[in-house]
């Protein structure tokens, strides 16, 4: 039976022994494919010696190569194998080791894996993940580093997670591994070196709930993937300068929580997102464009976004670090748009 | 064989007068002069055999066993089309008679149906899939890493290539290395180049690479040399002969693959006449109850929108 994540009140109780974040990830996998035989993965290097950070580490030796194989450098007609084997009633878990290859296969995702179901009347589901890690730092550069959630999450069709703790990596893998649609998951390398303590049990996390991980009165934050860890230093920092910060960990892209964020910002009437993509055509001003169109009269200041700027991210670690905004710039624009 | 090859050619070409009225708002590709092909390549198929094909769908549809009213409903946007009014001519399907949806992305199906015959094998299905694919499309990178990944992964798939010696309006000297499609996959899998307007020849060479796909997850690569007798598509300037000489037309025209067979039928007994003519006109009639089955149906209700 798979269980709810409100099963468990706070993944807080959660029970049982510390795993590092890539194995749980790798016993969600096993436990799903024990229970479901539909599902199969493959992707590039998913049985070499690294196998995707650990997370698919020994898989082919207890399911066969078969369910479990290493494919070709050919990610574009990989990502509509994937989608013709999903018709065929198959689960498939398309991994790559960063979301920047995905853009190889952008075509079979947006062109044909999330149109299929428009494109058939309704009459076709095409259940299959897509799972890719986020790079950062030590001179990933150029193309080793992108945080694509935008991009895709701007087709019709799919869904697009992004994890950021162990719980809910099981919680989103499971649920995903369930969906109906193609779904990206978008880890993080810098998440996946954590560890945590998570359910033995299936649960899932449903798609499109986001999470409160601080309460706070003055201001409304929410953020992505390794922003939110920013978030919460940040709300640390601002703790001690008397201004209290609602966190919001919004876990899933596309569809998102609207109502956690609106709820927020009735109350505080003041919102910073903070997001790891490109200032333009983000994420965050998905969120600002809503709350303002949902909630304009609740604000009590202009919007805030901590992103990162319209360039490449260059390799030198001096630059880069240039490049990286996070919880300082967090602190900085709070301050600045609490004394306003 | 005849039977079948009329049933694409009546409705194509009633496609296309009907085209005129300008009801039918989806782009038309016809596929009146490529019918050896689908009927040569589906007689060779099983009901749980599955297609996948590109934006000249409708022959290979109808050859696999689509239904005729469901697919004339889908050209005129109703909800009885076999897409529900999604899809238009470039994305008909019949799950039931295992034709999966039509993709308009030159070669964008190619890999789909190497995925779908992933599906049967993993599943152990006795299956097989067959991709349909133009001369344009093998131009397409997904081509070339679908038919790798096939012969690597021993998949239960034949490549169809229908070479028609244009892709829209432009030359296969202007395009290709070589006057074959297939010299470019020699070297990876099996491969067979014949001519695409013997259906006979079609059937012949079909069969074995469908037993190899099935038998033993042998993919193959079968380029037929065919040529659209029919324009790109429905549209007033993919007309007249601006693109291609008329003289190398009507040598096609010659060779057209439903004259051919019918002269073999007639040739062996004069008597068949007759029995041609009853198969028309049965196929005649067939086409004209498609044609009303679409249009006693309903257009989808506009709130359809949002219900998927």
């Amino acid at each position: 039976m798979i269980r709810e994540e409100a099963d468990f009140i706070l993944p807080e109780n959660a029970y049982g022994e510390e795993a590092a974040y890539t194995e749980i990830l790798n016993d969600t996998l096993c436990q799903m494919m024990d229970a479901d035989e539909s599902v199969i993965l493959f992707g590039e290097g998913i049985n070499d010696k690294v196998a995707l950070f650990g997370v698919t580490t020994g898989l082919a030796g207890k399911y066969g190569e078969e369910r479990v194989f290493d494919v070709p450098l050919s990610e574009s007609a990989l990502m509509g194998i994937a989608a013709g084997a999903a018709l065929e009633g198959l689960r498939p878990v398309f991994f790559h080791n960063r979301p920047d290859f995905i853009l190889l296969a952008m075509d079979q995702f947006a062109n044909h894996a999330t149109k299929y179901r428009y494109m058939s009347g309704g009459i076709h589901r095409v259940p299959m993940v897509i799972w890719a890690a986020i790079g950062k730092g030590w001179g990933a550069a150029a193309q080793h580093s992108q945080s694509l959630q935008s991009v895709f999450a701007h087709f019709p069709g799919c869904k697009v997670v992004m994890p950021t703790t162990p719980f809910d990596g099981k919680g989103l893998l499971v649920s995903a591994l369930m969906d109906e649609m193609p779904v990206v998951i978008l880890e993080h390398r810098e998440l996946l070196r954590k560890s945590g303590v998570v359910p033995k049990e299936l649960y899932r996390i449903g798609m499109g709930k986001g999470v409160l991980r601080r309460k706070g009165d003055d201001f409304t934050v929410v953020a992505d993937s390794v922003m939110v860890d920013e978030a919460m230093k940040a709300a640390g920092i601002l703790e001690d300068k008397g201004i209290s910060v609602d966190v919001i960990d919004i876990r899933s892209i596309k569809p998102w929580d609207k109502e956690i964020v609106l709820r927020s910002v009735k109350k505080t009437g003041r919102l910073l997102v903070a997001d790891t993509a490109w200032h333009m055509c983000n994420f965050g001003a998905e969120v600002i464009a809503t709350v303002y169109e949902e909630a304009f009269s609740h604000m009590r200041a202009p919007a805030i976004r901590v992103d990162y700027p319209d360039i490449a991210v260059p390799a030198g670690w001096t630059l880069e670090e240039e490049f990286y905004t996070g919880y300082g710039k967090i602190v900085e624009k709070i301050m600045e748009s609490v004394k306003i | 064989m005849y039977r079948e090859m009329m049933r694409i050619r009546i409705l194509e070409n009633r496609i296309s007068e009907e085209f005129v009225h300008q009801e039918m708002r989806t782009p038309l590709h016809s596929s009146v002069g490529q019918e050896a092909v689908a009927v040569g390549v589906c007689m060779n198929l099983n009901q749980d055999d599955v297609i996948y094909s590109n934006h000249r769908g409708h022959g290979h549809y109808i050859a696999k066993g689509g239904n005729m009213g469901r697919l004339v409903a889908e050209l005129y946007n109703k909800s009885g089309g076999c897409s529900r009014g999604w899809g238009g001519s470039m994305h008909i399907m019949d799950v039931g008679a295992g034709v999966g949806l039509t993709s308009s992305i030159v070669g964008g199906s190619v890999p789909i149906a190497t995925g779908c015959a992933m599906g049967l094998k993993i599943k152990k299905k006795p299956n097989v899939a067959v991709a349909f694919l133009g001369d344009g499309a093998s131009e397409e990178g997904n081509v070339y890493e679908s038919i790798c990944f096939a012969k690597v992964r021993k998949l239960p798939i034949v490549y169809v290539c229908e070479n028609n010696k244009y892709a829209m309006y432009t030359a296969m000297e202007k395009r290709e290395p070589s006057e074959h499609i297939a010299d470019k996959f020699r070297s990876i899998l099996h491969t067979e180049i014949i001519d695409g307007n013997d259906v006979e020849e079609v059937y012949t060479v079909m069969e074995k690479a469908v037993a190899k796909a099935r038998h033993d997850g042998e993919p193959s690569f079968v380029e037929c040399k065919t040529y659209r007798l029919s324009n790109h598509y429905e549209a007033s300037y993919s007309e007249d002969f601006w693109y291609r000489p008329k003289e190398e037309w009507e040598e096609w025209k010659k060779r057209c693959p439903i004259e051919q067979i019918k002269e073999k039928i007639l040739s062996e007994n004069a008597e068949n006449t007759e029995k041609l003519e009853e198969i028309e006109r049965l196929v005649r009639k067939e086409v004209a109850d498609a044609f009303s089955f679409a249009g006693n149906s309903p257009y989808p209700d506009r709130k359809e929108l949002y219900s998927i």
